[in-house]
């Protein structure tokens, strides 16, 4: 009796996640206002954070709050309140190019599906032991590791020049 | 009900909301009046990507920790990228007084 309520939460709070990631991210296109899209941005990115979670690696998931909440999204709402002005929010009308996205995905997501047809599900993601990770990090993956590094040192001071020289582009 | 049950351990679910989460972005590039809606969107598609690499790496592959640094690598590169992108927008606002991706057509022959 108890079992099956627990699996019926998880079940729900599964379920509850898919429509976070989808609604969020439908919000966060559609929406009007600006404000509007970074909350769904916020909904969207929070529901992925849980489909990392399930797919077996708490890590990740703590990653993905810390690093898109807590920096990428904060760094989006200072843009939004310093680049803010009436009459640029909203979409476009629809038009032949919404075609794109659509025609686009659904042969991607046929071509998956066809090549996934013979395949075998080599792992389930419940049993997953994280802990070598921080030792890949350090030895097999070290240099991409400190590349990355460097990258986002780099990234941080050229945008920080960019925005702070007053001068035509 | 037998097969609601195992819809979380389930390779298609993950997949098919990767690809949603991939049409939905690039309709947000193709269809936002401005560049922070455009940031919005891009974000959003390499969250698909992001998706679209754990599932596949942690179903199919018989090491699943690559595809989690491969993960975690594709956040760094997001976060350096969103960086970058705002130092733009507010160069080009400050510059043009607009960054509704319409009427920045300066370089436009």
């Amino acid at each position: 009796m108890f079992e099956s309520f627990v699996h019926t939460v998880y079940y729900l709070s599964f379920g509850m996640i898919l429509l976070l990631v989808i609604g969020g991210a439908l919000l966060a296109v559609t929406a009007r206002s600006l404000i509007y899209c970074f909350f769904g941005l916020v909904g969207s990115l929070l529901g992925v954070a849980g489909l990392y979670y399930n797919l077996g690696s708490p890590l990740l998931a703590v990653m993905q709050v810390m690093i898109y909440i807590g920096a990428v999204c904060v760094a989006i709402a200072f843009g939004l309140s310093l680049t803010r002005k009436k009459g640029e929010e909203g979409v476009k009308p629809l038009d032949i190019k919404a075609a794109i996205p659509v025609v686009l995905v659904i042969t991607m997501l046929s071509a998956t599906l066809k090549s996934l047809a013979g395949r075998e599900i080599v792992a389930s993601a419940h049993k997953i032991d994280e802990s070598p990770i921080g030792w890949m990090l350090l030895g097999d993956y070290l240099l991409p590791f400190e590349l990355i590094s460097i990258l986002l040192t780099v990234a941080v001071i050229g945008a920080i020049t960019i925005a702070l020289i007053n001068r035509r582009i | 009900m037998e097969f609601l049950a195992t819809l979380p351990n389930n390779l298609l679910v993950y997949v098919v909301v990767a690809h949603a989460l991939f049409a939905i972005g690039l309709y947000g590039m193709l269809f936002r009046r401005s560049l922070i809606g455009f940031l919005i969107s891009l974000e959003l598609l390499l969250q698909g990507v992001g998706i679209n690499i754990m599932a596949f790496g942690t179903y199919l592959v018989p090491d699943p920790m690559q595809a989690r640094i491969t993960t975690l690598f594709i956040i760094g590169i997001a976060a350096a990228e969103a960086a970058v992108f705002l130092g733009i927008a507010v160069a080009v606002f400050r510059n043009y007084q607009t960054i509704a991706v319409d009427k920045l057509i300066k370089l436009k022959g």
